[in-house]
């Protein structure tokens, strides 16, 4: 059996008090195992991108473990989280948040920059892995000038440049048309599978459930119907 | 990540052209009426500048200020010639005097009567004569302003070497044209010598105004200043005592000081409103960016850095470009009636002001930046 890679026993989050209070997260227990690929499906509002935003370390759960490696990130302090965070997870994002005014290769090289690598070493990684996404022609072009489908290879470039354990993916077909997405999913399967990455996605596309080893549903904050 | 940041802020061209248009503005501002108000304080005590050679100034104790002339016995010069320390003392007389042109016209002058032996308090530059020819009977010698505006022909044919006007009724030569530094009043100024001043102006009991000193070297000035007074009575002022007391005079009497901290204020306010909002709505458009260098591991630390940086950027920048405009501006108006006088110190005034300027909108930025949540980069 592989180590455990992910592990939330009992995760609650709530946001709001009194008449405004939603709770995000009422309980959610979850396994994901090295290199296995996660898709978290349900409506709007069932508590997906919470339930990332916490297993990244982006939000603290008011209650209940998420453990990444055996660590449990709730024990952590803010600055070692964020260190944590920078060196193990990767993230694509629905919207790309790529930096218009910086090239894509600069761009991609972030996750490096952050964690003090040397500029020439991160831009020369940072083209090896644009090729690797299939934009190498694209290095020195800024996001803007890029489609949809060039913006998020560049995102997953991002993702991956710095060999984390863990890709968290927000709705990273959502923009996109049906052909381009299904593009996107192959390369980010394939990446994540070739490295042995851990990766969750977040998705509303049915037409991705055949890339996931796990898929969970989430309605009113706690998974539903999953085939965990 | 630096550069980035850098990249970042230039990438934005018409936020960062706004935010360096503003700060450069600003600057100039600041620089350039503070340049004039330090040009027009010096102006204040220019006489006092251009009569370098003495020490220590006395003159009647409740003299305010330079043009403020009060008689005083001249009894009082060779008191002040007993004193131990002393190298010399000089007389010197200051006052108005109406002057009768060729063409009947009248125009107040300043007239400067120096020591007849030595001529010591006479003009900085001569640009025509000698200074000995002061000592011909009714010499005068007038400043290239007066001889060319004031004392000048109807026609304009400015006052030469050789002309001859009428002091007081009395017959003078133009025996020397000089240069002076521009002062507050706007009077031609006629040098004579004490002699021929108190002919040209009836003498009366105290006609005095001032006995400059020069002190043996290394005596201190301040322990000599205070010497003077107790035995004469009289005030003696170093010469920086002395200008700074008519500086002092100017700003509180005369609210040139309120009037022009308030262009200076009003370029400071700019500068912080238009620079505030423009860097502030700057890091607020970047906050999505700011929030992905926060989920991708960036430290709050971090991210101030970047902000301070792009702050400092746009303050050097700014603060150069108007700085070099204001240097510009003077170097077009040079020996105009603009007074201009842009120090070393001014520089560094407007500098910090950019600063100051630049660390109030960045500490906006960086509050909204500390407290920004990772979690709105899953906000699409």
């Amino acid at each position: 059996m592989m180590p455990l890679k992910v592990t939330c026993k009992g995760v609650k989050k709530h946001f709001g008090e009194g008449t405004a209070r939603v709770d995000a997260l009422r309980g959610v227990d979850l396994e994901v195992e090295q290199g296995e690929l996660l898709l978290l499906m349900g409506p709007s509002g069932s508590g997906k991108t919470t339930l990332i935003s916490v297993i990244a370390g982006i939000l603290t759960q008011d209650e209940g473990d998420c453990f990444l490696d055996g660590i449990n990130l709730n024990r952590m302090p803010d600055l070692e989280k964020t260190m944590y965070r920078g060196k193990k997870v990767g993230f694509v994002f629905q919207a790309f948040n790529l930096i218009p005014s910086l090239t894509v290769m600069e761009n991609v090289a972030i996750p490096l920059l952050l964690n003090g690598v040397d500029r020439k070493e991160a831009m020369q990684k940072a083209t090896t892995i644009l090729e690797q996404v299939g934009i190498p022609e694209k290095v020195h072009a800024y996001p803007p000038q890029l489609s949809g489908g060039q913006q998020q290879r560049v995102a997953i470039a991002r993702a991956i440049i710095h060999d984390p354990e863990l890709i968290v993916c927000d709705e990273p077909t959502s923009f996109l048309d049906h052909a381009t997405g299904i593009k996107i999913m192959e390369l980010l399967h394939s990446i994540t599978t070739q490295k042995h990455m851990t990766l969750i996605v977040v998705t509303h596309d049915v037409r991705i459930m055949k890339y996931a080893d796990k898929i969970a549903n989430l309605e009113d904050g706690r998974i539903v119907n999953s085939q965990l | 990540m630096l550069r980035i940041a850098l990249k970042m802020l230039i990438g934005d061209r018409i936020k960062y052209i706004g935010i360096i248009a503003a700060l450069s503005f600003a600057s100039f501002i600041i620089s350039q009426q503070g340049a004039i108000f330090v040009g027009i304080m010096k102006r204040t005590f220019n006489f006092i500048s251009d009569t370098g050679q003495a020490d220590i100034w006395v003159m009647d104790p409740s003299v305010q200020f330079v043009d403020d002339i009060k008689g005083i016995k001249e009894t009082a010069l060779y008191r002040v010639r007993g004193l131990d320390g002393i190298e010399w003392a000089v007389p010197m007389f200051k006052g108005l005097i109406p002057a009768r042109l060729k063409s009947g016209v009248y125009q107040t002058c300043i007239i400067l009567g120096i020591d007849d032996a030595s001529l010591i308090g006479g003009p900085p530059k001569m640009l025509e004569g000698k200074i000995e020819d002061l000592r011909f009977p009714n010499a005068i010698f007038v400043n290239k302003v007066g001889a060319t505006t004031k004392l000048a022909s109807k026609n304009g044919t400015p006052l030469r070497v050789g002309d001859v006007i009428e002091l007081n009724d009395n017959r003078a030569y133009v025996m020397g044209i000089c240069e002076t530094s521009r002062t507050f009043q706007s009077q031609p100024v006629i040098y004579t010598t004490y002699d021929h001043a108190t002919y040209f102006i009836p003498k009366q009991r105290d006609f005095l105004s001032f006995i400059l000193v020069k002190a043996k070297k290394g005596v201190d000035l301040e322990k000599l200043c205070q010497e003077i007074r107790g035995v004469t009575g009289l005030a003696a002022y170093t010469k920086w005592g002395f200008q700074k007391l008519t500086m002092l005079y100017y700003a509180k009497y005369t609210g040139v000081v309120i009037n022009f901290s308030v262009a200076i204020l009003l370029g400071f306010i700019i500068g912080v409103a238009i620079t505030g909002q423009t860097f502030y709505n700057f890091t607020v458009d970047n906050l999505p960016y700011f929030g992905t260098f926060k989920a991708m591991g960036a430290t709050n630390a971090l991210l101030m850095k970047m902000i301070i940086l792009q702050a400092l950027m746009v303050t050097g920048i700014g603060w150069g470009i108007g700085i070099g405009a204001a240097s510009v501006f003077g170097y077009s108006f040079r020996g105009t009636e603009l007074s201009f006088n842009l120090p070393i110190e001014l520089y560094l005034i407007s500098g910090c002001s950019m600063l100051l300027i630049c660390l109030l909108a960045a500490f906006f930025s960086m509050r909204k930046v500390r407290r920004i949540d990772p979690a709105i980069v899953f906000k699409s």
